[in-house]
């Protein structure tokens, strides 16, 4: 008995099994931002179709905060609303240590974290699913896994980092602004890129 | 809008087999996500880990935390010769541990690649739920994944996919 090879979009796999492959529909892409040469202030994805149940965001992201050994936060703002309206909370976990907390009340809600500029070619990552987002009976919950680790780069720690976020409005979100610090001061570097997709209910 | 999220391949092993490859990824997408729910073919621990274009260097860091049924922890590792998807968590005979693994813009050849996992192996001593990040200290991009059992092997029934992402 010989491994099964099967070959899909130029993509192969060798096992003792089957392979099989199909599109799931429900899944599609709306925008992305790939950021150039001297980076950019924020990311904002606007006019964001309501014809979706769920968005899902993913990014790989370098901060264009200068210093070669910092980690810094991402955070983001809905419909360009800067009032105090926004609360969240994060388990984090990094060199022997793991915390949580929360903040209510603020300005913003932290999603993840990523490199400083410093740090050559590193990038964190990130997955950030925002549900049911045009419901207008509810307010907006907000979940994001990721983080970065730089290998001890500058003996700077990574993070890992799960963390959830309330957006107490009922309107539906039709635009997202993404930024680091938490007053979105701090945008990112080349290379960062975002991607913004929709999930049918 | 074009469907984007695609099973590019599947496999469910009929024997037992020390890795599982995904070769010649082609950079038609601009993330992967692999699922993997393996079996190991001993009680023993095994330690899952992946491997990109077959390196073996020291190029790869991870940091982690994880919860047991009693315990919370938190670590790191640098300069490892494997990409380790897990802080503690095992497969062994009969365990249902299972894992969703994010490699984003796993293709653009600028960056290191980045990726997350999130694990957990319910049965056992090292029994847990974990999130993980970790790095390949690389810009090439990603066109092999070869996972491992540890020093050990999968077994039938184990269950691999890759899924291919295509951003606008």
């Amino acid at each position: 008995m010989s491994p099964i090879l099967d070959s899909i979009g130029s993509v192969k796999a060798f096992g003792w099994g089957a392979f099989v492959a199909a599109a799931i529909p429900s899944y599609e892409s709306i925008a992305s931002t790939t950021v150039g040469s001297g980076g950019t202030s924020t990311i904002t994805f606007s006019s964001i179709p309501q014809t979706y149940k769920h968005l899902q965001i993913r990014w790989l992201s370098k901060s264009n905060f200068s210093g070669s050994s910092n980690i810094v936060t991402t955070y983001c703002r809905f419909n360009g609303d800067s009032g105090n309206n926004y609360s969240w909370h994060y388990l984090n976990g990094d060199a022997g240590t793991l915390a949580a907390g929360g903040v209510a009340d603020t300005y913003s809600i932290f999603l993840s974290y990523l490199p400083a500029s410093g740090y050559t070619n590193m990038f964190g990552i990130a997955v950030c699913d925002i549900l049911d987002y045009t419901n207008s009976n509810t307010y907006k919950t907000v979940r994001t896994f990721g983080g970065c680790d730089v290998n001890n780069t500058g003996g700077e720690k990574g993070i890992v980092s799960l963390a959830t976020g309330n957006w107490r409005s009922f309107s539906a979100i039709s635009s997202m602004t993404i930024g680091n610090a938490s007053d979105l001061s701090n945008g990112f570097n080349q290379y960062t890129e975002f991607a913004l997709y929709g999930i049918k209910g | 809008m074009a469907t984007t999220y695609e099973k590019v391949q599947s496999t469910t092993l009929n024997s037992t087999q020390s890795t599982v490859s995904f070769t010649s990824i082609s950079g038609a997408y601009t993330d992967l996500v692999l699922v993997l729910n393996p079996i190991a073919n001993t009680a023993a621990d095994s330690y899952p880990y992946i491997r990109f274009n077959s390196d073996s260097n020291t190029n790869y860091s991870r940091t982690f935390y994880r919860g047991t049924g009693t315990v919370t922890s938190a670590d790191r590792a640098v300069n490892e010769d494997r990409g380790y998807l897990i802080g503690g968590n095992v497969v062994q005979t009969n365990n249902a541990f299972n894992g969703i693994v994010n490699i984003n813009n796993y293709s653009n050849t600028t960056t290191f690649k980045s990726y997350s996992s999130r694990t957990n192996s319910p049965t056992g001593t090292n029994a847990s739920a974990e999130g993980l990040v970790g790095m390949w200290r690389s810009t090439s991009a990603i066109t092999n994944i070869t996972i491992y059992c540890g020093s050990n092997s999968f077994v039938s029934g184990s269950t691999f996919t890759l899924y291919g992402i295509l951003k606008a």
